[in-house]
Protein backbone atom coordinates (compact mmCIF):
# COMPACT_ATOMS: atom_id res chain seq x y z
CA UNK A 1 0.00 0.00 0.00
CA UNK A 2 0.94 3.34 -0.73
CA UNK A 3 1.94 5.49 2.20
CA UNK A 4 3.92 8.72 3.04
CA UNK A 5 3.64 9.47 6.54
CA UNK A 6 5.70 12.34 8.33
CA UNK A 7 5.85 12.27 12.13
CA UNK A 8 6.96 15.24 13.57
CA UNK A 9 9.39 16.26 11.21
CA UNK A 10 11.77 19.15 11.56
CA UNK A 11 14.69 20.66 9.67
CA UNK A 12 17.46 22.58 10.32
CA UNK A 13 19.49 24.25 7.83
CA UNK A 14 23.12 25.31 7.92
CA UNK A 15 23.98 28.34 6.32
CA UNK A 16 27.68 28.93 6.25
CA UNK A 17 28.88 32.44 5.91
CA UNK A 18 31.90 32.76 3.40
CA UNK A 19 34.64 33.22 6.71
CA UNK A 20 32.37 30.51 8.70
CA UNK A 21 32.78 27.87 6.02
CA UNK A 22 36.67 28.01 6.73
CA UNK A 23 38.38 25.12 8.70
CA UNK A 24 40.46 27.92 10.13
CA UNK A 25 37.44 29.06 12.09
CA UNK A 26 36.65 26.29 13.52
CA UNK A 27 40.46 25.27 14.37
CA UNK A 28 40.43 28.60 16.23
CA UNK A 29 37.79 28.28 18.19
CA UNK A 30 38.64 24.69 19.39
CA UNK A 31 42.01 26.12 20.60
CA UNK A 32 40.25 28.96 22.83
CA UNK A 33 40.29 27.67 26.40
CA UNK A 34 37.32 28.82 28.79
CA UNK A 35 34.13 29.43 28.80
CA UNK A 36 33.82 30.83 25.89
CA UNK A 37 33.42 27.47 23.23
CA UNK A 38 29.55 27.32 23.85
CA UNK A 39 28.73 30.10 21.84
CA UNK A 40 30.94 27.78 19.66
CA UNK A 41 29.60 26.99 16.25
CA UNK A 42 26.85 28.33 16.18
CA UNK A 43 27.99 31.82 16.39
CA UNK A 44 29.66 31.48 13.30
CA UNK A 45 26.83 29.11 11.83
CA UNK A 46 23.57 30.36 11.32
CA UNK A 47 20.77 27.80 11.53
CA UNK A 48 17.78 28.27 9.63
CA UNK A 49 14.74 26.30 10.97
CA UNK A 50 13.41 25.41 7.75
CA UNK A 51 10.60 23.59 9.00
CA UNK A 52 9.24 22.37 12.46
CA UNK A 53 6.89 20.20 13.96
CA UNK A 54 5.24 18.59 10.70
CA UNK A 55 2.93 15.90 11.37
CA UNK A 56 1.66 15.10 7.95
CA UNK A 57 0.11 11.34 6.63
CA UNK A 58 -0.53 10.97 3.03
CA UNK A 59 -2.38 7.78 1.49
CA UNK A 60 -3.30 6.73 -1.57
CA UNK A 61 -6.00 8.84 -3.62
CA UNK A 62 -4.38 11.85 -1.53
CA UNK A 63 -3.90 14.91 -3.66
CA UNK A 64 -2.20 17.65 -1.30
CA UNK A 65 -1.84 20.91 -2.77
CA UNK A 66 1.41 22.67 -0.65
CA UNK A 67 0.75 27.22 -0.33
CA UNK A 68 2.38 29.88 1.72
CA UNK A 69 4.60 32.87 0.98
CA UNK A 70 8.10 32.19 -0.35
CA UNK A 71 10.34 30.79 2.09
CA UNK A 72 7.93 29.39 3.75
CA UNK A 73 9.43 25.48 3.47
CA UNK A 74 7.38 24.68 0.51
CA UNK A 75 10.20 23.66 -1.33
CA UNK A 76 12.59 21.72 1.40
CA UNK A 77 9.14 20.05 2.39
CA UNK A 78 9.25 18.50 -1.05
CA UNK A 79 12.48 17.63 -0.43
CA UNK A 80 12.03 16.37 2.43
CA UNK A 81 9.10 14.05 0.94
CA UNK A 82 11.16 13.13 -1.80
CA UNK A 83 13.68 11.43 0.01
CA UNK A 84 16.35 14.49 -0.95
CA UNK A 85 16.74 16.08 2.43
CA UNK A 86 16.73 13.80 5.44
CA UNK A 87 14.99 15.40 8.74
CA UNK A 88 17.01 16.50 11.53
CA UNK A 89 13.90 15.58 13.85
CA UNK A 90 11.26 13.46 13.80
CA UNK A 91 10.45 10.30 11.38
CA UNK A 92 9.77 9.75 7.34
CA UNK A 93 8.11 6.47 6.28
CA UNK A 94 7.24 6.21 3.03
CA UNK A 95 5.77 2.94 0.80
CA UNK A 96 5.87 3.38 -3.14
CA UNK A 97 8.07 4.98 -5.30
CA UNK A 98 8.87 8.72 -5.19
CA UNK A 99 9.08 10.55 -8.33
CA UNK A 100 10.13 14.38 -7.60
CA UNK A 101 9.21 16.43 -10.89
CA UNK A 102 11.46 19.35 -9.64
CA UNK A 103 14.40 21.09 -11.74
CA UNK A 104 13.94 18.15 -14.21
CA UNK A 105 16.87 19.49 -16.45
CA UNK A 106 19.36 18.50 -13.85
CA UNK A 107 21.97 16.50 -14.99
CA UNK A 108 22.03 18.04 -18.36
CA UNK A 109 25.13 17.65 -20.54
CA UNK A 110 25.84 19.68 -23.78
CA UNK A 111 27.44 17.50 -25.47
CA UNK A 112 25.66 14.27 -25.19
CA UNK A 113 23.32 13.95 -27.95
CA UNK A 114 19.12 13.53 -27.37
CA UNK A 115 19.18 9.91 -27.31
CA UNK A 116 22.32 9.81 -25.03
CA UNK A 117 20.71 12.20 -22.60
CA UNK A 118 18.13 10.14 -22.25
CA UNK A 119 19.55 7.53 -20.56
CA UNK A 120 21.75 9.46 -18.90
CA UNK A 121 18.64 11.22 -17.21
CA UNK A 122 17.08 7.82 -16.72
CA UNK A 123 19.81 6.23 -15.26
CA UNK A 124 19.79 9.03 -12.80
CA UNK A 125 16.57 8.51 -11.83
CA UNK A 126 17.12 4.75 -10.99
CA UNK A 127 15.88 3.22 -13.98
CA UNK A 128 17.58 -0.53 -15.82
CA UNK A 129 19.39 0.37 -18.87
CA UNK A 130 16.44 -2.03 -20.53
CA UNK A 131 14.03 -0.38 -19.07
CA UNK A 132 14.98 3.15 -20.43
CA UNK A 133 15.25 1.27 -23.78
CA UNK A 134 12.05 0.07 -23.92
CA UNK A 135 10.86 3.42 -23.43
CA UNK A 136 12.88 5.83 -25.47
CA UNK A 137 10.64 5.27 -28.76
CA UNK A 138 8.01 6.93 -26.56
CA UNK A 139 10.25 9.61 -25.62
CA UNK A 140 11.38 10.26 -28.28
CA UNK A 141 7.54 10.67 -30.12
CA UNK A 142 6.27 12.17 -27.60
CA UNK A 143 9.50 15.51 -28.32
CA UNK A 144 8.82 15.71 -31.56
CA UNK A 145 12.51 16.49 -31.77
CA UNK A 146 13.22 13.89 -35.01
CA UNK A 147 16.43 13.88 -36.05
CA UNK A 148 17.50 16.54 -33.53
CA UNK A 149 18.04 13.75 -31.10
CA UNK A 150 20.74 12.63 -32.86
CA UNK A 151 22.60 15.95 -32.44
CA UNK A 152 24.40 17.11 -29.33
CA UNK A 153 21.85 19.23 -27.25
CA UNK A 154 24.30 22.37 -27.28
CA UNK A 155 22.51 22.59 -30.88
CA UNK A 156 19.18 22.72 -29.26
CA UNK A 157 17.28 25.76 -28.02
CA UNK A 158 16.43 26.40 -25.03
CA UNK A 159 12.66 25.50 -25.64
CA UNK A 160 13.73 22.20 -27.27
CA UNK A 161 16.28 21.11 -24.35
CA UNK A 162 12.84 21.30 -21.96
CA UNK A 163 10.63 19.54 -24.18
CA UNK A 164 13.50 16.38 -24.40
CA UNK A 165 13.48 16.64 -20.29
CA UNK A 166 10.22 16.91 -19.95
CA UNK A 167 9.52 14.36 -22.05
CA UNK A 168 11.61 11.83 -19.97
CA UNK A 169 10.51 12.77 -16.34
CA UNK A 170 6.81 12.21 -17.51
CA UNK A 171 7.58 8.95 -18.87
CA UNK A 172 7.82 7.49 -15.82
CA UNK A 173 4.83 5.78 -13.76
CA UNK A 174 5.90 6.76 -10.12
CA UNK A 175 3.14 5.86 -6.75
CA UNK A 176 4.25 9.32 -5.28
CA UNK A 177 5.09 12.77 -7.45
CA UNK A 178 5.79 15.64 -6.22
CA UNK A 179 5.71 18.85 -8.19
CA UNK A 180 7.44 22.61 -7.44
CA UNK A 181 4.27 24.21 -9.58
CA UNK A 182 2.99 22.71 -12.63
CA UNK A 183 5.48 21.66 -15.26
CA UNK A 184 5.29 23.12 -18.82
CA UNK A 185 7.69 22.91 -22.02
CA UNK A 186 7.43 24.22 -25.15
CA UNK A 187 5.25 26.56 -27.63
CA UNK A 188 1.90 26.76 -27.56
CA UNK A 189 0.25 23.53 -29.38
CA UNK A 190 3.18 21.96 -27.00
CA UNK A 191 2.24 23.15 -24.13
CA UNK A 192 -1.19 21.86 -23.97
CA UNK A 193 0.08 18.59 -25.66
CA UNK A 194 2.39 18.18 -22.31
CA UNK A 195 -0.01 19.41 -19.96
CA UNK A 196 -2.73 16.63 -20.85
CA UNK A 197 0.26 14.03 -20.63
CA UNK A 198 1.31 15.44 -17.16
CA UNK A 199 -2.49 15.21 -16.20
CA UNK A 200 -2.17 11.55 -17.23
CA UNK A 201 0.33 10.49 -14.85
CA UNK A 202 -0.97 12.68 -12.27
CA UNK A 203 -4.37 10.61 -12.51
CA UNK A 204 -2.15 7.57 -12.51
CA UNK A 205 -0.33 8.40 -9.40
CA UNK A 206 -1.57 7.09 -6.05
CA UNK A 207 -0.16 10.52 -4.19
CA UNK A 208 0.61 13.92 -5.61
CA UNK A 209 1.46 16.50 -3.82
CA UNK A 210 2.28 20.11 -5.71
CA UNK A 211 3.36 23.62 -4.26
CA UNK A 212 1.70 26.17 -6.40
CA UNK A 213 1.10 29.90 -5.96
CA UNK A 214 -1.66 29.31 -9.16
CA UNK A 215 -5.02 28.51 -7.27
CA UNK A 216 -6.20 27.13 -10.84
CA UNK A 217 -3.28 24.82 -10.63
CA UNK A 218 -4.22 23.67 -6.96
CA UNK A 219 -7.75 23.75 -7.07
CA UNK A 220 -7.87 21.95 -10.72
CA UNK A 221 -5.54 18.32 -9.09
CA UNK A 222 -5.82 19.05 -5.50
CA UNK A 223 -8.44 17.93 -2.76
CA UNK A 224 -6.23 18.56 0.50
CA UNK A 225 -4.08 22.12 1.22
CA UNK A 226 -1.44 22.60 3.36
CA UNK A 227 -0.65 25.74 4.54
CA UNK A 228 3.05 26.44 5.75
CA UNK A 229 4.14 29.51 7.49
CA UNK A 230 7.68 30.09 8.65
CA UNK A 231 8.54 26.36 8.68
CA UNK A 232 5.08 25.67 10.46
CA UNK A 233 1.79 24.08 9.31
CA UNK A 234 -0.37 26.88 10.23
CA UNK A 235 -3.67 24.84 8.56
CA UNK A 236 -4.24 22.10 7.54
CA UNK A 237 -7.69 20.48 5.72
CA UNK A 238 -9.47 20.77 2.85
CA UNK A 239 -7.90 22.84 0.00
CA UNK A 240 -11.08 25.51 -0.08
CA UNK A 241 -10.49 25.46 3.53
CA UNK A 242 -6.40 26.05 3.32
CA UNK A 243 -7.01 28.54 0.75
CA UNK A 244 -9.33 30.68 2.41
CA UNK A 245 -6.62 30.66 5.40
CA UNK A 246 -4.37 31.37 3.10
CA UNK A 247 -6.28 34.92 2.33
CA UNK A 248 -8.94 35.69 -0.44
CA UNK A 249 -8.41 35.05 -3.82
CA UNK B 1 40.81 16.60 14.37
CA UNK B 2 38.98 18.43 16.90
CA UNK B 3 36.93 19.96 15.19
CA UNK B 4 35.23 17.17 13.52
CA UNK B 5 35.13 15.34 16.31
CA UNK B 6 32.97 17.82 17.61
CA UNK B 7 30.66 18.58 14.60
CA UNK B 8 29.53 14.85 15.06
CA UNK B 9 27.71 16.21 18.68
CA UNK B 10 29.02 14.93 21.56
CA UNK B 11 30.03 11.69 22.59
CA UNK B 12 32.71 9.59 21.18
CA UNK B 13 31.57 5.79 22.39
CA UNK B 14 29.39 3.74 19.79
CA UNK B 15 25.70 3.81 20.72
CA UNK B 16 23.14 1.68 18.98
CA UNK B 17 22.13 3.67 16.77
CA UNK B 18 26.00 3.79 15.62
CA UNK B 19 25.66 0.30 15.36
CA UNK B 20 22.40 0.73 12.91
CA UNK B 21 23.57 4.02 11.31
CA UNK B 22 26.62 2.35 9.87
CA UNK B 23 24.81 -0.96 9.03
CA UNK B 24 22.26 1.27 6.76
CA UNK B 25 24.96 2.95 4.76
CA UNK B 26 27.33 -0.33 4.41
CA UNK B 27 24.11 -1.29 2.76
CA UNK B 28 23.47 1.26 0.68
CA UNK B 29 27.42 1.03 -0.60
CA UNK B 30 26.68 -2.43 -1.36
CA UNK B 31 23.64 -2.27 -2.87
CA UNK B 32 25.81 1.08 -5.44
CA UNK B 33 28.36 -1.55 -5.94
CA UNK B 34 25.70 -4.02 -6.88
CA UNK B 35 24.11 -1.67 -9.50
CA UNK B 36 27.03 -1.32 -11.24
CA UNK B 37 25.93 -0.78 -14.38
CA UNK B 38 23.93 2.60 -13.55
CA UNK B 39 27.26 4.54 -12.61
CA UNK B 40 30.02 2.87 -14.91
CA UNK B 41 26.91 3.93 -17.63
CA UNK B 42 27.44 7.37 -16.39
CA UNK B 43 31.24 7.34 -16.04
CA UNK B 44 31.88 5.93 -19.74
CA UNK B 45 29.48 8.78 -20.67
CA UNK B 46 31.16 11.40 -18.91
CA UNK B 47 34.66 10.93 -20.96
CA UNK B 48 32.73 10.30 -23.87
CA UNK B 49 31.49 13.09 -24.24
CA UNK B 50 34.42 15.63 -22.87
CA UNK B 51 36.44 13.83 -25.63
CA UNK B 52 33.76 13.82 -28.07
CA UNK B 53 35.45 16.62 -30.52
CA UNK B 54 38.70 15.86 -29.99
CA UNK B 55 40.54 13.21 -31.93
CA UNK B 56 42.68 11.12 -29.58
CA UNK B 57 40.41 12.11 -26.60
CA UNK B 58 41.98 10.58 -23.19
CA UNK B 59 44.65 9.54 -24.89
CA UNK B 60 46.19 13.25 -25.41
CA UNK B 61 46.65 12.74 -21.23
CA UNK B 62 48.06 9.37 -21.66
CA UNK B 63 50.82 11.48 -24.35
CA UNK B 64 50.85 13.55 -21.71
CA UNK B 65 52.38 11.70 -19.67
CA UNK B 66 54.75 9.69 -22.36
CA UNK B 67 56.23 13.45 -23.14
CA UNK B 68 57.28 13.35 -19.06
CA UNK B 69 58.57 10.36 -19.21
CA UNK B 70 60.37 10.70 -21.85
CA UNK B 71 61.81 14.13 -21.94
CA UNK B 72 62.01 14.24 -17.52
CA UNK B 73 63.00 10.24 -17.66
CA UNK B 74 66.03 10.77 -20.25
CA UNK B 75 67.05 14.24 -18.08
CA UNK B 76 66.97 12.88 -14.16
CA UNK B 77 68.15 9.38 -15.75
CA UNK B 78 71.18 11.33 -16.49
CA UNK B 79 70.75 13.26 -13.59
CA UNK B 80 71.12 10.12 -11.50
CA UNK B 81 73.29 8.42 -13.71
CA UNK B 82 71.08 5.41 -14.17
CA UNK B 83 70.71 3.35 -17.21
CA UNK B 84 67.64 4.13 -19.99
CA UNK B 85 66.26 0.48 -19.97
CA UNK B 86 66.41 0.54 -16.40
CA UNK B 87 64.89 4.70 -15.53
CA UNK B 88 62.43 4.89 -17.82
CA UNK B 89 60.58 1.83 -17.04
CA UNK B 90 60.86 2.64 -13.27
CA UNK B 91 59.59 5.97 -13.51
CA UNK B 92 56.96 5.67 -16.24
CA UNK B 93 55.51 2.51 -13.89
CA UNK B 94 55.51 5.05 -10.71
CA UNK B 95 54.56 7.92 -12.43
CA UNK B 96 50.90 6.28 -14.33
CA UNK B 97 50.67 4.63 -10.20
CA UNK B 98 50.72 8.01 -8.56
CA UNK B 99 48.71 9.69 -11.65
CA UNK B 100 45.90 7.36 -10.62
CA UNK B 101 45.86 7.55 -7.06
CA UNK B 102 46.84 11.65 -6.94
CA UNK B 103 44.22 12.67 -9.56
CA UNK B 104 41.53 10.35 -7.87
CA UNK B 105 42.26 12.28 -4.57
CA UNK B 106 41.97 15.65 -6.33
CA UNK B 107 38.79 15.02 -7.71
CA UNK B 108 37.55 13.36 -4.74
CA UNK B 109 37.48 16.97 -3.07
CA UNK B 110 35.40 18.02 -5.92
CA UNK B 111 33.07 15.04 -6.29
CA UNK B 112 29.86 15.96 -4.00
CA UNK B 113 30.91 20.08 -4.76
CA UNK B 114 30.17 19.09 -8.82
CA UNK B 115 27.00 16.94 -8.16
CA UNK B 116 25.54 19.26 -6.16
CA UNK B 117 22.74 20.29 -8.85
CA UNK B 118 21.60 16.38 -8.79
CA UNK B 119 22.24 16.03 -4.84
CA UNK B 120 19.59 18.40 -4.65
CA UNK B 121 17.23 17.17 -7.15
CA UNK B 122 17.37 13.41 -7.56
CA UNK B 123 16.79 10.70 -4.18
CA UNK B 124 20.62 9.25 -5.51
CA UNK B 125 22.38 7.77 -2.76
CA UNK B 126 25.68 10.10 -2.66
CA UNK B 127 28.05 6.61 -3.19
CA UNK B 128 26.84 6.51 -6.79
CA UNK B 129 28.92 10.18 -7.52
CA UNK B 130 32.01 8.63 -5.68
CA UNK B 131 31.68 5.16 -8.26
CA UNK B 132 31.17 7.50 -10.97
CA UNK B 133 34.06 9.55 -10.56
CA UNK B 134 36.36 6.44 -9.17
CA UNK B 135 35.43 4.93 -12.76
CA UNK B 136 36.19 7.60 -14.70
CA UNK B 137 40.18 7.76 -13.21
CA UNK B 138 39.94 3.83 -13.88
CA UNK B 139 39.21 4.60 -17.40
CA UNK B 140 41.68 7.09 -17.61
CA UNK B 141 44.44 4.59 -16.09
CA UNK B 142 43.55 2.05 -18.38
CA UNK B 143 44.25 4.47 -21.44
CA UNK B 144 47.90 5.61 -19.64
CA UNK B 145 48.87 1.85 -19.33
CA UNK B 146 49.06 2.08 -22.86
CA UNK B 147 52.14 4.09 -22.52
CA UNK B 148 53.86 1.04 -20.69
CA UNK B 149 53.41 -1.49 -24.05
CA UNK B 150 54.98 1.27 -26.07
CA UNK B 151 57.67 1.58 -23.62
CA UNK B 152 58.21 -2.59 -23.09
CA UNK B 153 58.41 -2.64 -27.07
CA UNK B 154 61.01 -0.76 -26.66
CA UNK B 155 63.04 -1.90 -23.64
CA UNK B 156 61.76 -5.26 -23.51
CA UNK B 157 62.53 -6.50 -19.43
CA UNK B 158 61.75 -9.74 -19.10
CA UNK B 159 58.13 -9.68 -17.60
CA UNK B 160 57.35 -13.46 -15.70
CA UNK B 161 54.06 -15.15 -14.01
CA UNK B 162 54.39 -12.46 -10.86
CA UNK B 163 53.56 -9.50 -13.94
CA UNK B 164 49.30 -11.07 -12.61
CA UNK B 165 50.38 -9.46 -9.17
CA UNK B 166 49.27 -6.79 -10.94
CA UNK B 167 46.00 -7.12 -10.61
CA UNK B 168 45.77 -7.34 -6.22
CA UNK B 169 47.96 -4.30 -6.85
CA UNK B 170 45.55 -2.65 -8.62
CA UNK B 171 42.92 -3.53 -6.19
CA UNK B 172 44.20 -2.68 -3.12
CA UNK B 173 44.44 0.42 -4.83
CA UNK B 174 41.76 1.03 -5.69
CA UNK B 175 40.03 -0.01 -2.24
CA UNK B 176 42.35 2.54 -0.30
CA UNK B 177 41.31 5.27 -2.69
CA UNK B 178 37.50 4.67 -2.44
CA UNK B 179 37.45 4.59 1.03
CA UNK B 180 39.83 7.59 0.88
CA UNK B 181 37.50 9.87 -1.44
CA UNK B 182 34.33 8.43 0.91
CA UNK B 183 35.88 10.82 3.66
CA UNK B 184 37.68 13.43 1.58
CA UNK B 185 34.83 14.23 -0.54
CA UNK B 186 32.32 14.56 1.94
CA UNK B 187 35.00 16.77 4.37
CA UNK B 188 35.50 18.73 1.03
CA UNK B 189 31.75 19.44 1.00
CA UNK B 190 31.84 20.78 4.47
CA UNK B 191 35.22 22.69 4.68
CA UNK B 192 35.96 24.64 1.53
CA UNK B 193 39.43 24.73 2.61
CA UNK B 194 39.88 20.68 1.68
CA UNK B 195 40.09 21.28 -1.74
CA UNK B 196 42.73 23.76 -1.33
CA UNK B 197 45.47 21.48 1.39
CA UNK B 198 44.71 18.53 -0.48
CA UNK B 199 46.43 19.78 -3.73
CA UNK B 200 48.53 21.49 -2.35
CA UNK B 201 49.55 17.78 0.14
CA UNK B 202 49.60 16.16 -3.23
CA UNK B 203 52.54 18.04 -4.79
CA UNK B 204 54.48 17.05 -1.46
CA UNK B 205 53.60 14.10 -1.54
CA UNK B 206 54.86 14.03 -5.02
CA UNK B 207 58.27 15.23 -4.61
CA UNK B 208 58.24 13.17 -0.80
CA UNK B 209 57.32 9.43 -2.75
CA UNK B 210 60.39 7.32 -4.80
CA UNK B 211 58.55 8.03 -8.14
CA UNK B 212 61.08 10.31 -9.69
CA UNK B 213 63.87 8.78 -7.84
CA UNK B 214 63.94 5.64 -6.13
CA UNK B 215 64.07 4.25 -2.73
CA UNK B 216 67.29 2.17 -2.63
CA UNK B 217 69.32 5.34 -3.18
CA UNK B 218 67.83 6.46 0.25
CA UNK B 219 69.53 2.93 2.16
CA UNK B 220 71.64 3.81 4.51
CA UNK B 221 70.67 7.11 5.65
CA UNK B 222 68.72 8.38 8.46
CA UNK B 223 65.77 9.39 6.63
CA UNK B 224 64.84 5.89 5.29
CA UNK B 225 61.53 6.21 7.65
CA UNK B 226 59.91 8.97 4.81
CA UNK B 227 59.52 6.14 2.36
CA UNK B 228 58.42 3.01 4.55
CA UNK B 229 56.14 4.81 6.22
CA UNK B 230 54.59 6.37 3.61
CA UNK B 231 51.45 4.48 2.55
CA UNK B 232 51.44 5.71 -0.96
CA UNK B 233 55.03 4.55 -1.55
CA UNK B 234 53.66 1.21 -0.49
CA UNK B 235 50.34 1.35 -2.88
CA UNK B 236 52.59 2.23 -5.71
CA UNK B 237 54.99 -0.30 -5.20
CA UNK B 238 52.38 -3.10 -5.57
CA UNK B 239 51.47 -2.12 -8.73
CA UNK B 240 54.94 -1.40 -9.99
CA UNK B 241 56.97 -4.00 -8.85
CA UNK B 242 54.66 -6.41 -10.99
CA UNK B 243 54.54 -4.14 -14.03
CA UNK B 244 58.19 -4.03 -14.04
CA UNK B 245 58.61 -8.35 -13.64
CA UNK B 246 59.37 -7.68 -10.08
CA UNK B 247 58.10 -8.92 -6.86
CA UNK B 248 57.05 -6.37 -4.40
CA UNK B 249 58.38 -6.68 -1.08
CA UNK B 250 56.01 -7.96 1.64
CA UNK B 251 55.75 -4.77 3.79
CA UNK B 252 54.35 -3.22 0.97
CA UNK B 253 51.94 -5.74 0.68
CA UNK B 254 51.44 -5.46 4.10
CA UNK B 255 51.00 -2.07 4.96
CA UNK B 256 49.06 -1.11 0.96
CA UNK B 257 46.55 -4.09 3.38
CA UNK B 258 46.54 -1.71 5.92
CA UNK B 259 46.23 1.27 4.29
CA UNK B 260 43.27 0.16 2.04
CA UNK B 261 41.25 -1.24 5.68
CA UNK B 262 42.02 1.99 7.65
CA UNK B 263 40.36 4.13 4.30
CA UNK B 264 37.81 2.10 4.22
CA UNK B 265 36.58 1.75 7.97
CA UNK B 266 37.29 5.41 8.55
CA UNK B 267 35.18 6.13 5.21
CA UNK B 268 32.48 4.08 5.95
CA UNK B 269 32.32 5.82 9.12
CA UNK B 270 32.32 9.08 7.86
CA UNK B 271 29.53 8.07 4.91
CA UNK B 272 27.17 6.67 8.19
CA UNK B 273 27.65 9.55 10.12
CA UNK B 274 27.36 12.96 7.21
CA UNK B 275 25.85 10.89 4.18
CA UNK B 276 22.37 12.47 5.25
CA UNK B 277 24.22 16.27 5.84
CA UNK B 278 25.78 16.33 2.32
CA UNK B 279 22.52 17.94 0.25
CA UNK B 280 22.92 20.64 3.17
CA UNK B 281 26.63 21.27 2.22
CA UNK B 282 26.99 21.35 -1.38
Amino acid sequence: MVQLTLHNVGLDYPIYHSSARSIRKHLALTTRVGGRISSGPSASITVVQALRDINLDLRSGDRLGLVGHNGAGKTTLLRVLAGIYHPTAGTVRCEGLRMPLTDIQVGQDDEATGYEMILMRGLLMGLKRSEIEAKVEEIAEFSELGKFLELPIRTYSSGMALRLFFSIATSITADIILMDEWIAAGDEAFIKKASARLQMLVDRAHIIVIASHSRATLQRTCTRGLLLEAGRIKRSGTLDEVLDAYGPA
Amino acid sequence: MVGLSRLAGGSNTLTATDHRRLRAALGEILATLMGAAQWSTLAWNDIKFRYRRTTLGPLWITLGLGATVFSVGVLYGGLFGNELSHYLPYFATGLIAWTFIGSTLSDGCSTFLGAAGIIRAVPVAPVVHVCRMLTRQLIMLAHNLALMVVLWLLFQWPLGWSFMLFVPGLVLNVLAVFGAVLTLSIVAARFRDIQLIVSTVLQLVFLLTPIMWEAKSLRGIAVTYVVDLNPIYHLIEVVRRPLLGETPMIFSWLVSTMTAAVCLAVGSAFYARYRHRIAFWV
